[in-house]
């Protein structure tokens, strides 16, 4: 049995690690157009970026070997073929292969979406994805004095937030009245704008969306980047991909993340999961990239199950860190602890009397805390009323009284 | 050029020779020893690089963060506990047997 791993991200070489503890014994081959060893991508807009330290590895080298896991890089998913179970594939000249599967895992990740440019190879503007992505930045960036970020997610204030503690002029563009207008509470929000405005980053907010990079006039910059998100479904660069593959805004699965498709998975940042709520989604987090790992593997040696596991997630912004565990769907409540006027609090976020997420700045032990109560039974008890109620903690929430 | 034991549970052990600047984590991660999970990617958040080091060893001080992520590891803390992120070869130590935990996730 060979079971073929497309993508060595977060996802992928959980995956194939796991399907290894799990017992399996076939062939595990593992692809990724990425010709270098896979690594890790968080600190790519963090201390790596500031720092210069080599990609962190996600394994060693010696790791594939040792687990007899067969890791081909600079190999690119061209199409699916369901019916014969092959996959086409081409290498950095473009020469054509095939190979055929078993179980077929699609961890491909997701791709920065770009500005429209009518010439791509003129483009000035970057994006951050990937260690040769972070590996031009830095390089730019040590050249550059003024420098332009378009888009107040995650990426976007983190890039901000070291090139600002360089020394560098930093405007960040919002289109929104605020920053992370999909991921965070607007407390957690302003205390972060405080935070990076501190430390030399100015925002201008009510940017009206840029298109093309012309709109760009407007904002000269030495280096600009953009950090708007991820395209739809960038399972495949070019071809028709896979007749029946069912996508919306990436790949869908079911609650035991199998594609529409006889023995196709897929899992991380491309695959859209329905919830415990059978609202479906599309998480990009180390956490759910890996967790979703060891679930296929899981799957593939055991039999399927749903997938069901506590979202969480960090960013780190000129020395602030934020960790949010749950998902914020629905949330119309809000309880802080902490003082935020002390740079240390959590925002608890509840839909109606449920507890669904936590963020956390710089209280890491309250997110681990937040973790495993939403995990548990007793993150019922936990109300608007009960967590407002002086003494209250996160920790205390945890054992049952 | 510094260098890191890790002792497992098992009582064998892994020497591995790192460049300075390489943290405890790093380095088993880069040497393929097993046992440092290493989740957030070095930042103090995820306490899956815990180590134990051995009594009277000089290092620096547990920070803060570090000593709240401490409450957070899988395997017990104990005095000695720490984060293999936070400490580097060449700056904290050179020569550094850890023992690693049961347990990282
Ligand atoms: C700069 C940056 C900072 C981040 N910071 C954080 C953070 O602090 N905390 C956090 O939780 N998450 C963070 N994330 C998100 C996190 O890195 C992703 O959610 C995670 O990497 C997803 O894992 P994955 O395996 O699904 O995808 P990826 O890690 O993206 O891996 C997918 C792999 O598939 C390969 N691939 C794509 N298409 C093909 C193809 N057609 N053929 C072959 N190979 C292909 C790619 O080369 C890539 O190596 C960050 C992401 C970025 C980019
Ligand atoms: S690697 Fe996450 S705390 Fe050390």
């Amino acid at each position: 049995m060979r079971v073929v791993i497309v993508g060595a991200g977060h996802a992928g070489v959980q995956a194939a690690e796991t399907l290894r503890d799990e017992g399996f014994d076939g062939e595990i081959v593992l692809l990724d157009r990425d010709a270098r060893l896979p690594y890790q991508r968080p600190p790519l807009s963090k201390d790596g970026l500031a720092s210069g330290d080599e990609p962190l590895p996600l394994r060693g080298a010696v790791f594939y070997e040792r687990l007899g896991i067969e890791l081909r890089l600079g190999a690119e998913l061209r199409g699916i073929d369901p019916g014969a179970r092959v996959i086409e594939l081409a290498d950095a000249q473009g020469e054509r292969s095939h190979i055929t599967y078993d179980e077929l895992v699609l961890a491909v990740g997701a791709r920065a979406r770009r500005l429209r440019c009518g010439d791509a190879q003129a483009s000035r503007v970057h994006v951050l994805r990937t260690a040769d992505d972070a590996e031009i930045l830095r390089d730019r960036l040590a050249d550059a004095e003024r420098v332009v970020v378009v888009g107040s997610g995650f990426i976007g204030l983190e890039f901000a937030a070291v090139a600002a503690t360089k020394g560098k002029r930093v405007t960040l563009l919002s289109r929104g009245s605020r920053v992370l207008g999909r991921s965070a509470s607007a407390t957690t929000a302003d205390w972060l704008t405080a935070h990076l405005r501190a430390a030399g980053v100015e925002f201008v907010f009510g940017v009206e969306a840029l298109a093309d990079e012309r709109d760009l006039a407007d904002w000269p910059a030495d280096l600009t980047v953009v950090g708007i998100g991820v395209d739809d479904c960038p399972v495949f660069a070019d071809a028709a991909g896979a007749a029946g593959l069912a996508t919306d805004r990436g790949v869908i699965v079911d609650a035991s993340l199998r594609t529409s498709l006889p023995g196709i998975w897929a899992i991380g940042d491309i695959a859209r999961f329905p919830d415990a709520r059978g609202e479906f989604q599309r998480i990009e987090s180390v956490q759910n990239a890996t967790e979703q790992g060891r679930h296929v593997a899981r799957a593939i040696v055991h039999g399927a199950s749903d997938y069901d596991e506590v979202p969480w997630f960090w960013s780190i912004q000129a020395g602030a860190k934020l960790q949010i565990a749950g998902l914020a769907d629905g949330a119309d409540a809000e309880v802080v602890l902490g003082d935020p006027a002390a740079g240390k609090f959590s925002v608890l976020r509840f839909a109606g009397e449920r507890l669904v997420c936590v963020e956390s700045v710089n209280k890491p032990a309250d997110h681990v805390a937040a973790r495993k109560l939403l995990a548990s039974a007793g993150a019922a008890s936990v109300t608007p009323a009960a967590a407002a109620e002086p003494g209250f903690t996160l920790k205390s929430a945890l054992v049952p009284a | 050029m510094p260098s890191i034991t890790y002792r497992r549970v098992d009582g064998t052990s892994a020497t591995v020779v790192v460049d300075e600047g390489t943290s405890i984590m790093r380095a088993a991660l880069q040497n393929d020893v097993a046992g440092i999970v290493g989740e957030c990617g070095g930042q103090a958040m995820c306490a899956t690089c815990h180590v134990y080091v051995p009594e009277g060893v000089e290092l620096p001080e547990v920070s803060d963060d570090e000593d709240e992520m401490l409450e957070c590891t899988t395997s017990d803390r104990l005095d000695n506990s720490r984060l293999g992120c936070q400490l580097l070869a060449g700056r904290d130590f050179d020569e550094l047997t850890v023992d690693l935990p049961e347990s990282q996730v």
